[in-house]
């Protein structure tokens, strides 16, 4: 799947508890119930989801990451990442129109 | 590691999930109950309001998942008051006799935001399943509440205690939840908790039969078995946290009888979490031996704290549900001091 024009956020209601004496992040999804496990590299990019478009998302992801991933490898990671975020409503995708309109960022 | 205190460090600084025993209060009468459960409370549950308070009190604490087991949750009238309060921040897991859930039921349930439902079914057919619940009808009830849950779109499991009455229907059990649309079944053991340990040498096991009895199962394609004999048998205490009906922290249902570190109307959680010795020393995870292939699956040492003091009366010592350091213990045979009203083994 790609996401050619819309930008990234966190879904509206997410909670999200840092174990880090696991290195792990616990995400529970009210809107359609759930708790998952991110590992640290899924966990640091959630936190960057501040409705930014993918190629910003993933730029600053291999900034992050680089050098234990090409850009090319982060890229990748970024996209499967955000497909598997947007299906399990962690992440929403907004039209970049309308985070224009509404100035929203993710909270 | 030993910290300052000269105590084993416990793995959390803070609880990730919690298990509320919201009721002692039930619509059964269950010979396998835990509880001890009455129609009536016997003494004064949490009101609403306190349950509200200790909520968002462990919501700021960061408590992100709760289990919600009684009795019969769904007994208490302010059930879904609570429920909607919490699932709002935490993801909720109810276990149910299901037998208040009817189409109604499951439709409120799911528009209160309940996360998984688990139902118990103590056998496949009503003589068995009533026999256990101890109320005529138990069985339809049950069997359509998982319907209506299914129907409505919630996340469903059966669970099941295997014994020597319903040993014979674990099969039938997996391929009936499986019918009903149920995406797990949890087979649990038995436990030498509340009435049920008068009826042990009825109900009890030996671990040889509990062994072929879990090895015989084969789960339909799709569902899910859940088990904890070896070589999944798990020390969960590392992460339990566990307030009873009366507001006393238990640190988990299976360790009812034998602690209470201390009541949440007196002291706030996080103060027994962090200083009850004994819920410290259960949370470090240290025991006297253990079984590698147990602990490589599990991520954690020794397996059930209940069940190792409950047979061999010390916190420290092996589960004896795991063939490779049962070293002997007959688990159909239950220690006299068992039966003392607050069960405390001898030291």
């Amino acid at each position: 799947m790609s996401f050619p024009t819309g930008s990234f956020r966190r879904s509206r209601g997410l909670r999200l508890r840092p174990l880090p004496e696991r290195e792990v992040c616990l995400v529970y999804v009210p809107k359609r119930p759930n708790l998952y496990t991110l590992n640290a590299t899924a966990w640091m990019i959630l936190e960057l989801c501040r409705g930014q478009p993918l190629k910003d998302l993933q730029a600053e992801f291999y900034n992050n990451i680089e050098p234990l991933m090409s850009r090319q490898e982060a890229a990748d990671y970024v996209l499967a990442c955000l497909n598997d975020f947007v299906q399990k409503l962690i992440v929403e995708v907004v039209p970049a129109a309308k985070l224009k309109t509404t100035g929203r960022r993710g909270s | 590691m030993v910290n300052q205190r000269g105590d084993m460090t416990p793995q959390f600084d803070r609880p990730p999930k919690v298990t509320f025993a919201f009721t002692e209060t039930c619509n059964q009468e269950c010979r396998h109950c835990y509880a001890d459960c009455r129609r009536k409370g016997k003494r004064r549950e949490l009101s609403t309001a306190e349950w509200l308070k200790l909520i968002d009190y462990l919501a700021e604490n960061g408590v992100i998942q709760t289990y919600i087991e009684g009795g019969e949750p769904l007994h208490r009238p302010d059930f879904l008051k609570i429920l909607r309060h919490i699932s709002r921040r935490m993801m909720t897991l109810l276990r149910t006799n299901g037998t208040l859930i009817d189409a109604a039921m499951a439709r409120r349930l799911k528009r209160a935001g309940v996360g998984h439902v688990l139902v118990d079914l103590m056998g496949c057919r009503a003589e068995t399943h009533d026999w256990f619940a101890g109320v005529a009808g138990s069985f339809t009830r049950a069997s359509a509440g998982i319907r209506n849950l299914v129907e409505a779109g919630v996340k469903t499991d059966v669970l099941t205690i295997l014994n020597k009455r319903n040993a014979s229907e674990m099969q039938p059990i997996l391929d009936l939840a499986h019918g009903l649309g149920a995406e797990r079944v949890g087979v649990l053991r038995l436990y030498p908790l509340g009435p049920v340990k008068h009826r042990w040498r009825d109900l009890a096991l030996s671990l040889d039969e509990q062994m072929v009895a879990i090895a015989s199962l084969k789960p339909p394609a799709g569902l899910k078995l859940m088990q904890s004999w070896h070589p999944r048998d798990r020390n969960c205490c590392w992460q339990s946290a566990t307030v009873n009906a009366y507001g006393d922290s238990i640190g988990c249902p299976y360790l009812r009888e034998y602690v209470n570190f201390g009541n949440v109307r007196d002291t706030p959680f996080m103060e027994i979490w962090d200083q009850d010795p004994l819920y410290r020393t259960l949370r470090a995870g240290e025991v006297e031996s253990s079984c590698a292939t147990c602990d490589a699956n599990e991520g954690s040492r020794g397996g059930c704290r209940s069940a190792a003091y409950a047979f061999r009366g010390r916190w420290d010592a092996a589960d004896p549900f795991c063939p490779t350091v049962n070293d002997g213990v007959d688990l159909r045979v239950l220690p006299d001091w068992i039966f003392q009203a607050k069960p405390r083994a001898a030291t």
